[in-house]
């Protein structure tokens, strides 16, 4: 896919960790989910069971290795159950 | 897919951090924006891998318009053959029609491939391209007419968002409706050329001749209403009549040419790849493509062979309302409003018609070119013989039909209201009638629904009005000399004509209160064990609604009257001694005598009395089916075990909660109704009940072939067709409820334990109830 790949890791502290995922509210956020597709919104909420919720967000669907089909959709639940990976836009840390 | 993220940011994977802090979290614990998330958003919130929700779920990728023309699947426009032609603009007529029942209009008449990117896979119109200028003109009434309706519909508030879907979502573009502003020269010369140029159309030149002067005789009756007034109606009842003609031969043509293809296009609708099939032009699947903020599922489009009917039946209320709405340009408010509660009861109504209505009959703050002050004024000065001067004074100097000051008789008056207060008064009345007829003519041209739960705020809005009403008459007593015509003998002293607006507003109040029930009714809204509360609640506001319309249709004594009651007085005392005066023995004091009814009057009277003996028949029935069941009485009638939690109280006040929130006519609370039913049903059998049911029913019934027999006496105008067959229906009705009264009877005598059941097909107003097992 060619994006930088930089983990997060956790600080230890729940609360803490709490903390980070929620200020990442309104924050640009990616996820793939598990039939291919991906989705890219600012990421509203999650639960405990890991569904995601964004709004102004795109779906992106492989056509072949170089082309994608766009679709804009709104505000979208992703169940946990499907989800392969989430990524974040973080600062880059200098 | 686009990777950017913003300056002086990247993407950080998060997976493995998420799962953490999830698996951490408590049952339902979420982490969101502390105030910007509501239950609203979440209940708006589109699920992903949810087959009803997400459009691309496990579905095949939809290819565009554009890779099908590249790849040579969606041949151009000229290179389509005749019946392909014809059968896309059949199509559209279809989409269109689907559109009015609710789909949008990416799901109905976007699904054609050709109307995609405004017309350029169609391309512009060029002479040597017959079959595309055709269709971009036929397209362009299209358009055009959809434009007018988008604009009649947005500008009345009698549909739901689910019912009509006015957005295009961006694919109805200006472009679209260029040079349209000489259509009908266009057709004409379109049409010249095909008469011309037959060969070239391969025997189909009349069937798009046809199509063609359908669609614009379609567009011209759309236009007609957007401009509408008296003259131009005509216009629009000459083309709506034309397109059913039309139709009947484009419906014609179409079943000769696609009748025996219909299984095979329904088949062949997978098959994108095979450009001969007749549907070529249209992928319902294109909709999923589209980007949009709501979800907009591909639905299949039927065929024209299966939405035929709906355009049958909307061109039938268009004409319905063309032809009844040039009659009631100055006619009274009674016969517009009967005219919206036959509209009401017609069959197939869907939302475009009900608006169409409600767009002509609604200009400007007139009913029909009628300021609706004056209509109202003129109702009430038809149906209150009543009024005193000081009524008729007050009503017109509100109306500044008569510029006069009121004329004072009692100068000490008592400050209820002073002379300009209570001028304001009645001003503010009247304005507030005006605006509860215009909302009681929206809720009538809602679906049913909607109807009903208008009708609650109205009988609301019209106990603040009958507040006024009596704020009004009040004043009027305090004006009012007592009339008083002395003769040697008596003194008459009137009362009721005092509050003649109180009856008014009280008679429209019990009108609205009846509907409202009825319609429950129809919907089939109440549980069986609440029916016998709602037909003795109709019973007891029938009963209301007739003692007030009798005290309504009377007048004020006048000096013929006064004599020929001094005369009866002399025969009864024929020694001629003197009475004390206000005291008239063995003659009840002469308050008001009858006037004389209209026909209309005599109907509307009649039809009340009809409702009160069936309500109060059936209602006996139905308790009577209730107390057999249970030997304890009273006790556990209300019991049902269906519905556990809701304990009868809360679900009598519930079900008749609006009535609360007025004082007339006076609500009854679960106590008292159960209060008056131990009272008056205390020591009562089921059969004894029977028997009285029996009686009401069949009372109802003579009445109700009175009226018919009236009806046809006066040359068959009292009547309009709804309510004919509403008193067929409800004479079913009644002989089917004798009946099952005659087999309860039997039933009851051997103690089996059966139920009620009440069933709404004969007669959606009023069930016919049997005992079952």
């Amino acid at each position: 896919m060619g994006i930088p790949t930089k983990n997060l890791t956790t600080s230890g502290s729940i609360e803490q960790d709490k903390k980070i995922i929620q200020s990442w509210v309104n924050k640009h956020m990616r996820v793939n989910i598990s039939d291919g597709r991906v989705f890219s919104g600012r990421f509203i909420c999650v639960d405990n069971l890991k569904n995601v919720i964004l709004t102004d967000a795109v779906e992106y669907k492989k056509i072949n290795d170089e082309e994608d089909d766009k679709r804009r959709i709104g505000l979208v639940m992703l169940p946990g159950e499907h989800i392969l990976s989430t990524w974040i836009e973080q600062p880059k840390k200098l | 897919m686009s990777d950017q993220t913003l300056p002086g940011t990247e993407w950080v994977d998060c997976t493995n951090f998420l799962s953490n802090v999830c698996s951490n979290m408590g049952v339902g614990e979420m982490l969101h924006h502390p105030t910007k998330f509501s239950l609203m958003e979440v209940m708006s919130v589109i699920e992903m891998m949810d087959p009803k929700m997400d459009t691309s779920y496990k579905t095949p990728r939809v290819r565009s318009v554009t890779e099908r023309f590249i790849d040579g699947t969606l041949p151009s426009f000229e290179q389509l053959s005749m019946k392909q032609v014809l059968y896309t603009m059949d199509m559209l007529i279809s989409a269109e029609l689907q559109w009015y029942d609710g789909l949008s209009l990416p799901q109905t008449v976007f699904t054609c491939l050709y109307l995609m990117d405004d017309l350029c896979y169609v391309g512009e119109p060029s002479p040597e391209k017959p079959k595309s200028n055709i269709f971009i003109l036929f397209t362009k009434m299209l358009f055009k007419r959809i434009d007018y309706l988008i604009e009649t519909i947005s500008r009345v508030d009698c549909k739901t968002e689910e019912e009509f879907v006015n957005s295009s979502f961006g694919l109805f573009t200006i472009r679209s409706l260029e040079g349209t502003d000489n259509l009908q020269e266009d057709v004409q010369e379109m049409i010249q050329h095909i008469e011309s140029n037959q060969q070239d159309y391969q025997g189909h030149a009349q069937d798009l001749i046809d199509r063609l002067l359908f669609q614009q005789a379609f567009f011209r009756s759309r236009e007609a209403v957007l401009f509408v007034d008296q003259d131009i109606l005509s216009d629009a009842l000459t083309y709506t009549k034309s397109c059913k003609e039309l139709f009947q031969l484009i419906k014609k043509s179409h079943a000769d040419m696609f009748g025996n293809e219909q299984e095979q296009v329904d088949q062949s609708d997978g098959q994108q790849d095979d450009p001969t099939r007749i549907n070529i032009a249209f992928d319902h699947k294109i909709t999923t493509r589209l980007s949009s903020a709501a979800v907009i599922k591909a639905v299949k489009l039927a065929p024209l062979t299966k939405t035929a009917h709906i355009l049958d039946s909307f061109l039938d209320h268009m004409i319905f309302i063309c032809r009844g709405a040039q009659q009631l340009y100055g006619a009274d408010l009674d016969h517009i409003l009967r005219f919206f509660v036959s509209f009401s009861k017609l069959d197939h109504l869907n939302v475009v018609s009900r608006c169409t209505l409600m767009y002509i009959a609604i200009q400007n703050e007139q009913a029909f070119g009628t300021d609706m002050k004056q209509l109202v004024a003129q109702h009430i000065q038809s149906h209150l013989p009543m009024m005193n001067n000081n009524h008729q004074d007050i009503l017109k100097s509100c109306l500044r039909m008569d510029p006069a000051p009121l004329q004072k008789t009692n100068k000490n008056v008592q400050d209820i209201l002073d002379e300009e207060d209570a001028v304001l008064t009645c001003q503010q009345w009247v304005d507030l009638m005006c605006n509860v007829i215009f909302n009681y003519m929206n809720a009538l041209c809602s679906n049913p629904a909607n109807t009903r739960r208008k009708f609650s705020h109205l009988i609301i809005e019209w106990g603040m009005i009958e507040q006024k009403a009596e704020q009004l008459d009040l004043w009027c007593i305090e004006e009012l000399r007592i009339l008083k015509r002395t003769s040697s003998d008596f003194t008459i002293s009137g009362h009721e004509h005092l509050f003649a607006f109180t009856y008014y507003c009280i008679e429209h109040t019990c009108a609205l209160c009846q509907s409202y029930l009825l319609i429950g009714f129809e919907l089939q809204l109440y549980h069986k064990t609440e029916i016998h509360h709602v037909l003795w609640y109709l019973d007891y506001i029938c009963g209301l609604r007739s003692q007030n319309m009798t005290k309504m249709l009377q007048r004020l004594p006048t000096d013929q009257d006064l004599k020929m009651m001094q005369s009866q007085l002399a025969q009864l005392t024929p020694g001629g001694k003197k009475k004390k005066k206000n005291k008239i023995k063995n003659l009840p004091p002469v308050l008001t005598v009858p006037t004389e009814t209209t026909p209309l009057q005599k109907i509307k009277k009649k039809l009340i009395e009809v409702d009160t003996y069936i309500s109060r028949g059936l209602y006996r029935f139905a308790l009577a089916t209730l107390i057999g069941k249970n030997e304890n009485g009273f006790e556990n009638i209300f019991d049902d075990g269906t519905l556990p939690n809701m304990n009868p109280l809360l679900r009598f006040n519930k079900r008749f909660q609006c009535f609360h929130l007025i004082s007339q006519p006076p609500p009854i609370s679960y106590d008292q109704y159960k209060s008056y039913m131990e009272h008056s049903y205390k020591d009562a059998t089921p059969s004894d009940l029977l028997n009285v049911a029996s009686e009401n029913l069949n009372y109802s019934r003579q009445v109700m072939e009175d009226v018919l027999l009236y009806h046809k006496m006066n040359q068959n105008e009292l009547l309009d067709t709804h309510q004919l067959q509403s008193i067929k229906d409800m004479i079913k009705m009644i002989q089917a409820n004798m009946i099952s009264i005659t087999l309860t009877s039997m039933k009851m005598n051997s103690k089996t334990n059966q139920s009620a059941t009440f069933e709404f097909q004969l007669c959606p107003q009023y069930p016919v109830i049997k005992l079952t097992k």
